[in-house]
């Protein structure tokens, strides 16, 4: 159920994010919802099924966007390993972590993304602009509050339905564990 | 006694008729006087319309304010209805004028790309952009356009301003097609006036990069660059850009050349794939 929710919200804002909110004005940017969906997810306790939701979403952000196959899931894949190696220190799984771990992890991403294109096309390297970087920044900043808001909603509906629907006997996720 | 009593009962009677009577005569007297007299109000007339007139006068205005209030009030009713039946005419008058205003953009966009059309070898198919790369890094587009339209890999996209890109990869209904602005995107050109010959790269939103022109080869600002044919993707002759800017420094065999994009890649919308019997790109 983890699985199919999160994957369907995934393919919904994804939907968005190449649609409806690239009528955004450029110099408001362009918000990546997505990306701070991955990092939602990360700081899950379902690492099995958060991994394979992320390895998916990766995949799928293949297709609508980049030209290398394989790089989206290897980059989601290394935010998530980045994010659990943070869990295993602080309690990132609460609300007011999980904006700033976005940020921080989406101008790692960014980085990676540069050095990575830099990289392949050397003699035509894209363009690193502070400007464009810190405005999505401020944008994942202000949207990343309400945003993981609803996540956590989502979230709590999933549980409070998986938890009324389970055998008796079975365990609960310890999400302090 | 009863006949006094009688008597007297008798003209009591009497003089109630001759009051009577008298009262209807004076007023028959007074009445035919009015009609043909001047028709002028006595002095107990007189004082009983300054009287009554005051009052007459306060309810008038008391009635005449409730009167015109309810009027208004019932008037205020219909004009509101009349009013959200109005703004209802002007909503769908908007939204048919916006409609009108589209179908003629419509019109005019897909008649410039007929144009193209026509003047481009066949065969070509018209395509929607239907989705843009989200990533800062990358520039595609996905069009509804794929593999059971005949679309594949490398096939040149153009719109009636100049060169967009190239088709990266298609399913059976929808392509990827990659902006000629994403550094990943090399075509093959040749300046108009100088014919000099190079390689435009993408850089960045809505810039290119002309590379390995020779130092010693000239190239003017202002003059257009247009596809040379030679890569064997694109048809020769179309419009890639402008040259903006020439910087030749010490070091190094080329020149660097910025290049302005003819095509606002910003505002795209309909587009048209030239159509090729074999991919030229495939693996």
């Amino acid at each position: 159920m983890f699985i199919v929710i999160f994957l369907f919200l995934g393919i919904l804002i994804l939907i968005l994010q190449t649609t409806f909110l690239q009528l955004l004005p450029v110099w408001l940017g362009k918000p990546d919802i997505l990306f701070l969906l991955i990092v939602y997810i990360s700081c899950q306790p379902e690492i099995l099924r958060g991994s394979v939701v992320i390895l998916l979403l990766g995949l799928l952000m293949d297709v609508f966007s980049g030209v290398f196959l394989g790089l989206y899931p290897v980059i989601f894949l290394l935010v998530f390993a980045f994010i659990r190696g943070i869990s295993r220190r602080v309690a990132i799984n609460e609300f007011a972590y999980q904006v700033p771990l976005a940020l921080i992890s989406y101008l790692f991403v960014s980085i990676g993304m540069f050095l990575f294109s830099y990289s392949l096309a050397p003699d035509t390297p894209p363009q690193w602009s502070w400007g464009t970087i810190v405005l999505q920044l401020l944008m994942l900043a202000v949207i990343g509050g309400p945003v993981v808001g609803i996540f956590d909603s989502i979230t709590n509906f999933y549980r409070t339905t998986s938890a009324s629907g389970r055998l008796p006997g079975t365990k609960s996720v310890n999400r302090f564990k | 006694m009863d006949n006094t009593i009688r008597k007297r009962g008798k003209r009591t009677s009497h003089l109630r008729v001759f009051l009577l009577f008298g009262c209807l005569l004076t007023a028959i007297f007074i009445l035919f006087v009015s009609m043909a007299g001047r028709k002028e109000f006595t002095v107990p007339h007189k004082l009983g319309l300054e009287l009554i007139g005051p009052f007459q006068t306060a309810i008038s205005k008391v009635s005449n304010y409730a009167g015109s209030t309810w009027d208004k009030y019932t008037a205020l009713l219909n004009v509101r209805e009349e009013n959200e039946r109005l703004r209802q005419e002007l909503l769908q008058y908007k939204a048919a004028n916006i409609e009108y205003r589209e179908a003629v953009a419509t019109n005019v966009r897909l008649q410039k790309l007929l144009e193209l059309k026509e003047s481009l070898p066949p065969p070509t198919l018209s395509a929607e952009i239907v989705g843009k790369d989200p990533s800062l890094w990358f520039r595609t587009f996905t069009i509804n356009r794929g593999s059971s339209d005949g679309v594949q890999k490398g096939m040149p996209v153009v719109t009636v301003e100049g060169v967009v890109g190239q088709v990266l990869t298609s399913s059976p209904n929808y392509s990827k097609v990659l902006l000629a602005t994403d550094p990943n995107s090399a075509i093959e050109v040749i300046t108009q006036k100088t014919r000099v010959q190079g390689i435009v790269k993408g850089q960045g939103p809505d810039a290119f990069a002309l590379h390995y022109v020779l130092k010693s080869a000239e190239v003017e600002k202002g003059d257009y660059v247009l596809t040379s044919g030679l890569g064997g993707v694109f048809p020769k002759g179309l419009m890639v850009g402008t040259v903006a800017e020439i910087t030749k420094s010490r070091r190094g065999m080329f020149q660097h050349i910025a290049i302005t994009p003819a095509v606002d890649f910003s505002k795209l919308e309909y587009l048209i794939i030239i159509m090729k019997k074999y991919s030229l790109t495939e693996d």
